[in-house]
């Protein structure tokens, strides 16, 4: 039986999907469909948007399985890219007002999905605590950028600090946690 | 834009968070198809911000993955017949919304919207009589022609007499589908009659949604399944009548979304198509449709070529070859 959240699962199940094996799609929408709902449900705030982000997410590797190169990266973090660039698409096109509105009424959203965390707890705890460790200005420009869907220009704007400024504390914070993890042995690309 | 090694770097971590401008997103994305090193470095920071969302995994509402299954699966074809009433119903559902100060706004083809429900009434009806009459064949100059004649017709008629004559004259039509699978019908083939005038509905329930600001339903996959396989099976020909010539080259159709599919088509209408294609197009199903129906501009139209980047395009420039009013 090969290890779901190993890389040759994912080349299995890539192999699949080319084969359109519909039980493939199935399969990755379970390991991966609370992880893309949760990541596009915080970033847009708007459940009913979220799912059909989720939808759009897996559909688009469905038609296009050949656009996920194992060889590139890691299944997750090629889901979180195209959800993340979706989510952040539907917030930028939504005006303000309504999005606060609908990230108001998101905080009554279901409740973490075990199963998923379970798999994926001691990285995501490790990264959490490796972001709580960030200074504050680097922390509140990655979490403005990434779960407000902020452009780096609208970050510098928001927080009163020049757009280089801006831009260096996103790289910055990223590489530290980056830096961090992999001080622990902690191979993101492979856990 | 283009990107120095030093922009890359001041770049990178809003890049991996999508905190770019889109021109500066693209100018990172070309740097780094060209550079491995820049690549493993942007895919590390991505790797981060992965996880970062990681730790807010949500159960999805249950009906999500029966939907997500829903949309994957294949889709088959109407029987024409079916396609057709659907197409009616909800071009009838979007004409119930209109106002009085809608009827005048002016559509896509020039007509205006009460025009151009006439327009469909009298093409109707120009079917019906053309059915088991080999001698007729109705192409797009012939659908211009009628309608300029006989518009004059309905010129004092009532937005709500317009409507009747058209629901008249489509339900004679889907009559006519009830006779024998040989009945020519305007020059085509009765099924091929049906799926004409369900995609004509289809496009011009669109141009009304258009001019009028008013919501249309959403059209039913399995309709818009029926309306590609027309547009699919007409392309060799469009390549020709645009003048385009691939002999022997193979293509294979894939168009996404609810109702689409994937066809092997010969290029050259008298030849079968090969076992590997030349070009493989994959481009929306409803665009796809829109631009058989001239709606779209060849560059409006979001496809993706891979082999033959102009036979590709070739198919997109053709396929409104035989699209009228």
């Amino acid at each position: 039986m090969v290890d779901a959240a190993s890389g040759e699962w994912e080349l299995a199940v890539r192999d699949r999907l080319v084969a359109r094996d519909q039980s493939a799609l199935c399969d990755l929408y379970d390991q991966f469909g609370s992880y893309v709902f949760g990541l596009a449900a915080r970033v847009i705030g708007d459940r009913h948007a979220a799912e059909d982000v989720t939808q759009e997410v897996f559909l688009s590797l469905w038609e296009r399985p050949g656009a996920f190169d194992p060889a590139r990266g890691r299944l997750r973090t090629f889901l979180g890219t195209l959800a993340h660039r979706r989510a952040v698409d539907v917030v930028r096109r939504e005006e303000a007002r309504r999005r606060r509105a609908a990230r108001d009424a998101a905080t009554t959203m279901p409740i973490p999905d075990v199963g998923e965390l379970a798999m994926a707890i001691v990285t995501a705890e490790q990264v959490r605590a490796e972001v709580n460790r960030l200074p504050d200005e680097q922390r509140a420009a990655i979490e403005l950028a990434y779960f407000g869907g902020r452009t780096y220009r609208q970050v510098a704007k928001e927080l009163g600090i020049p757009e280089g400024t801006a831009k260096s504390r996103m790289r910055l914070g990223l590489g530290r946690i980056a830096q961090a993890l992999e001080a622990q042995g902690v191979d993101l690309a492979w856990t | 834009m283009d990107v120095t090694r030093s922009e890359f770097q001041d770049l990178v971590g809003a890049y991996a968070l999508d905190a770019l401008e889109p021109d500066e997103a693209a100018a990172m994305d070309a740097f780094i198809a060209e550079h491995a090193d820049a690549a493993a470095e942007a895919e590390r920071l991505r790797d981060v911000a992965a996880w970062l969302g990681a730790a807010g995994a949500l159960h999805p509402p249950i009906g999500l993955r029966d939907r997500l299954l829903t949309a994957a699966l294949p889709v088959e074809p109407l029987p024409p017949a079916d396609a057709l009433r659907r197409e009616s119903a909800r071009f009838e559902a979007l004409l119930d919304s209109l106002d009085e100060t809608d009827l005048e706004l002016p559509t896509e083809n020039g007509l205006s919207v009460r025009d151009l429900v006439a327009h469909v009434a009298i093409v109707d009806e120009a079917f019906v009589a053309s059915a088991n009459d080999d001698s007729v064949f109705i192409d797009a100059a012939s659908v211009e022609q009628m309608t300029r004649a006989r518009l004059p017709e309905i010129g004092d008629w009532t937005f709500e007499e317009v409507r009747e004559r058209a629901r008249r004259a489509r339900a004679a039509l889907l009559a006519v589908g009830e006779r024998p699978a040989d009945t020519r019908v305007g020059g085509y083939s009765l099924t091929s009659a049906l799926v004409i005038r369900a995609f004509e509905t289809w496009t011009h329930c669109h141009d009304v949604a258009l001019a009028s600001g008013k919501p249309e339903v959403e059209v039913q996959a399995p309709v818009m399944r029926t309306m590609a396989e027309l547009a699919v099976q007409t392309l060799p020909l469009a390549l020709a009548a645009r003048g385009y010539s691939y002999p022997g080259r193979t293509a294979q159709v894939v168009m996404t979304g609810p109702g689409g599919g994937d066809w092997m088509i010969a290029c050259d209408a008298t030849e079968t198509p090969g076992p590997i294609p030349d070009v493989v197009l994959r481009v929306p199903v409803v665009e796809f449709c829109r631009r058989f129906a001239d709606r779209l501009t060849v560059d409006d139209v979001p496809f993706e070529a891979d082999g033959d980047a102009d036979l590709g395009r070739a198919l997109v420039d053709a396929a409104p070859a035989f699209a009228g009013l």
